[in-house]
């Protein structure tokens, strides 16, 4: 038994050793870089970040590899980027969720300060999604008949806590009407419910606006979406008077490529220009366009500026939610 | 339509698809049998390589390694007693009974060609009545259907736990306990989980089934091997397949698996594990043969089997028709083809019938292809049961720990299985079945899920009205009963009758 | 079996008292999270399943025991805590160092533990499955593994 201790630990050393001497990195990358996605293999963040992997890949000339490090809702990849060595060797592509929404509701083991931002890869707004048969045509049809019915139509989430219920939520509370909630496991629960008539009302982006019977009544941003003229944003639904709470019912889906805090400034500022140049790219867009999503590139202090704001705002809106429901 | 079809059949006969198709066919077939390695990891492996590839070819990878992963994991259900998937559980009671009697090439050829008809069955329901089917999926996909489904499901707990009922509760409800740790499905809000974030999201599948079987049962060998029971060797050089007389007594069974395996694949939320349990269990009730479940039958293969790969087909249908998968897996799938420019849902039968009929035709190749899989895969596995016990074991902790590891990438996953293995040993001494911690493992999220918004559907509606609403539901909830009270009574009967005399 | 506390009544003990302690925390737990007005809150259902819980221990205490011979175990339990205890050793290493380097080791170890003391076939099919494990899943499926912890040096 000692014997093989011995054999053990001259086996470890030996490894260790002939590893060692290594002179300090002149041109970054020179090994594989990791992006950390904190969900399953297949899912939308996955997709995304595999996409810009091979983008990012193409400029590099290193392997970029995605791993999918996949537990406690997010958690788990988010720490394993906290975690990591700032060497700009993993990164992370993250969705908004658990980077600006989650740790306003629970304790996480991490905080924006616990990230470094190297830019936001999309942006896609949170559509009102009705039925397609809906007698409802626009958004104020809706309001009116809620109004008028009370407690008769259902609106479906993807669970409490999850961004279309956030959105929802929020903008029933704001426009004083009621709905009752009826929480699904995902997108593809909901929008089966809504086309056996058995929800009424969800929220998701534009990518489910060609797969399912649903139409969009209201764009949760500012301004209308290029692609989608037709399509009132909040603001124009917002009564004139009370224009000054239209800001807070802006939802939107975004995802951002970021690394842990302490990446090196040249570090940073490389892995900057290859992004903007990986989501420049016409295949990459072409890419995303095919699930569905429209690029919105932002350099690492817009995003860094955009995850601060969201993040804020998300803090007012959640702490409100929390505080009517006691 | 006829257009259509002969499009689909050029696009999927050409050399990369038929390529795609036959690797896709043999890996999931040999990592489906790896003890420990199953599905999951057949399909995530699978994904970075499809977003590389052409249209047909990634849908025939994925067709390919799907249709026969499930399949993979009875080989080793039946050779090695370590089911890759739950769906593989009651294959391993029939199909180890058998390989222990020296019947492991009969108990392969049963399981192959069970699941074959299964999978083709399904095909042909999914070319035949598609959108149809899919109509049926939204109408009766509310959550009291499912709950009733599930039901089913749960019911067949007692079926499964013949002799010791009160074990089979306990176990029983453990599993759906342990189901319930994480995040409440309806609130959000954190139950369980003891201040650790590691349990913020449950526990996951794949840890519980590779404790549950491999790991289990490499505790169970060592155990062997220290005491004085001496374990039966098993050997099997080649499959030998039924006769077409053998078929003789079974073809009721195969039938009624294959429908409910369809049947529950088309509707959402239950998948392939309730579907198996249940048409197992329902065979274990009214097949001619019943009194030989357990110890070996080829007509409880021929359950499990043919159900199991029945629903590949019909999850297929909800998946392509209307965008919504009937199974996690199949929401793998649905991603994949959208990143392909093709966006399933109600338009996809309208506007590309080729790509459907594709996949369609995909699945029936990947079936047919399981017979070359099995036949090469069991003769290499034939090898690797015959090594020495030590090697086949660390080769079974290598592949659990690869498992478990490779789907989500978590170390906590690992400690997790290892701490269900020892669980799962403890249970087997004991007696207590694990079938049932499973099925309550498997079915306890989306039970809770849909309760809870039956509630909220409900309302103030006083209970009989709500349940009036769904007569599908109302039989659905009688078969449950029936599956849940038979095994408790027919001892019962059989006690009173002999007093009778 | 004559005495009043043997394996089983033990083991419906320690069932009851899991189901006791848990039911206690469903009363004890605070949601940290809003709550949506539903029919169900968050800790009925699981309150429910404790409850049966409950009630299957109780039943299980008052059956009466079948009598069983554990002296196999007794004797195999050394080497069941050895095997549990290698496999532990094994997901350690395998975080820090990797996969090849930790299967190898693993699997070596393994195979003297288990009785296959023949160094020299044990050695190359350790290796062997170890170089195969990695050339399959990290080399031909590039999925990424665990990384030694001195590759962090290079």
């Amino acid at each position: 038994m000692i014997r093989k201790l011995f054999t053990l630990f001259a086996a470890l050393s030996v490894l260790a050793l002939s590893g060692m001497p290594a002179p300090a990195a002149q041109g970054y990358p020179e090994r594989p870089i990791t992006i950390v996605v904190p969900f399953g293999a297949g899912g939308e963040t996955d997709l995304v970040a595999r996409m810009l992997a091979d983008n990012m890949h193409t400029i590099f000339g290193q392997n970029v590899v995605v791993q999918n490090i996949v537990g406690a809702a997010g958690v788990t990849g988010m720490s394993a980027i906290t975690s990591a060595k700032p060497d700009g060797y993993t990164l992370g592509v993250v969705p908004s969720a658990p980077l600006a929404m989650h740790p306003h509701m629970r304790q996480v083991p991490y905080s924006l300060e616990s990230f470094e931002f190297i830019g936001r890869i999309l942006k896609a707004p949170y559509i009102v999604l009705v039925n397609k048969t809906s007698p409802w045509k626009t958004f104020d049809d809706m309001i009116k008949d809620m109004k008028a019915n009370p407690d008769k139509y259902f609106w479906a989430s993807s669970g409490v806590g999850s961004v279309p219920y956030i959105a929802l939520m929020n903008l029933f509370n704001e426009f004083g009407v009621k709905v009752k909630h009826v929480p699904f496991s995902g997108d593809a629960d909901a929008l089966q419910a809504m086309a056996g008539d058995r929800a009424q009302i969800y929220a998701s982006t534009a990518g489910v606006l060609g797969k399912y019977d649903v139409k969009g009544l209201a764009l949760l941003d500012a301004e209308r979406d290029p692609l989608l003229p037709d399509l009132p944003s909040i603001k124009e639904c917002v009564p004139a008077d009370k224009q000054q709470w239209a800001s807070m019912l802006y939802v939107s889906q975004w995802m951002a490529l970021i690394g842990p805090k302490g990446l090196p400034a040249d570090v940073l500022a490389k892995l900057n220009a290859a992004m903007g140049q990986a989501c420049a790219a016409p295949e990459f867009v072409a890419d995303l366009k095919k699930l569905g999503l429209v690029p919105g590139y932002q350099d690492s202090k817009a995003c860094e500026a955009f995850i601060r704001e969201e993040s804020d705002r998300n803090a007012v809106t959640i702490k409100k939610l929390m505080q009517q429901q006691q | 339509m006829i257009d259509a079809i002969i499009q689909a059949v050029q696009m999927t006969l050409t050399p990369e698809s038929l390529t795609a198709l036959v690797i896709g066919a043999l890996f999931g077939t040999i990592i489906g049998a790896l003890p420990g390695l199953g599905t999951a990891v057949a399909i995530t492996v699978c994904i970075p390589f499809t977003l590389k590839m052409g249209n047909a070819s990634a849908i025939a990878l994925l067709n390919g390694v799907y249709a026969t992963s499930i399949y993979g994991g009875s080989i080793a259900a039946v050779l090695i007693n370590t089911p890759g998937t739950p769906q593989s559980a009651c294959t391993g009671f029939e199909g180890y009974a058998m390989a222990k009697a020296g019947k492991a090439g009969e108990a392969l050829g049963w399981v192959t060609m069970a699941s074959v008809v299964g999978g083709l069955l399904s095909c042909v329901a999914l070319m035949v009545a598609a959108p149809q089917l899919a109509s049926l999926s939204v109408a009766y996909g509310g959550p009291l259907e499912i709950c009733a489904l599930i039901c089913m499901g749960l019911a067949c707990i007692t079926s499964l736990s013949e002799g010791n009922q009160l074990k089979g509760m306990l176990a029983g409800i453990g599993g759906l306990f342990l189901a319930t740790i994480g995040s409440d499905p309806l609130s959000g809000e954190l139950r369980f989980t003891f201040g650790t974030q590691d349990l913020v999201a449950g526990i996951d599948l794949m840890p519980v089934v590779v404790g549950v079987f491999p790991l289990a049962e490499l505790f169970f060998r060592v155990y062997e091997v220290h005491s004085d029971s001496t374990p039966t060797p098993i050997d099997c050089r080649r499959i030998i397949f039924p006769r077409l007389k053998h078929w003789a007594g079974h073809v009721l069974t195969l039938i009624r698996s294959s429908l409910i395996g369809i049947g529950l694949g088309i509707l959402p939320g239950t998948g392939a594990t309730a579907a198996t349990f249940i048409s197992y269990s329902t065979a274990k009730r009214v097949s001619k043969f019943k009194d030989n479940f357990g110890q070996g039958e080829p007509d409880g293969l021929v359950a499990a089997e043919s159900s199991n790969n029945a629903v590949a087909g019909g999850a297929m249908i909800p998946t392509l028709a209307l965008g919504i998968p009937g199974e996690p897996v199949m929401a793998l799938m649905l991603a994949t083809l959208t990143l392909h420019g093709i966006t399933p849902g109600v338009r996809l039968m309208l506007d590309n019938p080729e790509v459907v009929y594709s996949c369609f035709f995909s699945l029936t190749l990947a079936n047919l292809l399981i017979i070359p899989a099995a036949i090469i895969t069991v003769f290499g596995f034939g090898y690797i049961i015959r090594f020495p016990t030590a090697v086949l074991l660390g080769i079974i902790v290598l592949c659990s720990i690869l498992g478990v590891y490779l789907p989500r990438g978590n170390m906590f996953d690992i400690w997790m299985a290892l701490a269900i293995g020892v669980v799962a040993f403890g249970m087997r001494l004991g007696d207590f079945p694990v079938a049932p911690l499973l099925i309550g493992y498997v079915l306890g999220p989306q039970f809770e899920y849909r309760i809870g918004q039956a509630a909220i559907y409900k309302g103030d509606m006083s209970l009989p009205a709500y349940l009036m609403t769904s007569p599908l539901a109302m039989i659905f909830f009688a078969v449950s009963v029936f599956l849940l009270l038979s095994p408790l009574v027919r001892p019962v009967l059989g006690f009173a009758r002999s007093r009778c005399r | 079996m004559k005495a009043w506390i043997n394996g089983k009544t033990l083991l419906g003990m320690i069932f009851l008292a899991v189901g006791l302690v848990l039911l206690r925390t469903t009363y004890l737990e605070r949601p940290a999270f809003f709550t949506d007005p539903n029919e169900l809150g968050s800790l009925t259902y699981p309150r429910y399943l404790i409850f049966g819980w409950i009630a299957a221990s109780v039943l299980y205490l008052v059956t009466p025991a079948k009598s069983k011979d554990w002296a196999n175990l007794r004797r195999s339990l050394p080497g069941l805590a050895i095997v549990t205890g290698t496999i532990a050793l094994y997901i350690i290493m395998f975080e820090w160092l990797g996969l090849v380097a930790s299967t190898f080791l693993f699997l070596a170890v393994f195979f003297q533990v288990m009785g296959y003391r023949d160094l020299r076939r044990g050695l190359p099919i350790a290796a062997f499955c170890a170089v195969l494990a990695w050339l399959v899943f990290e080399k031909l499926l590039e999925v990424p593994m665990p990384q030694a912890f001195w590759t962090d040096f290079l």
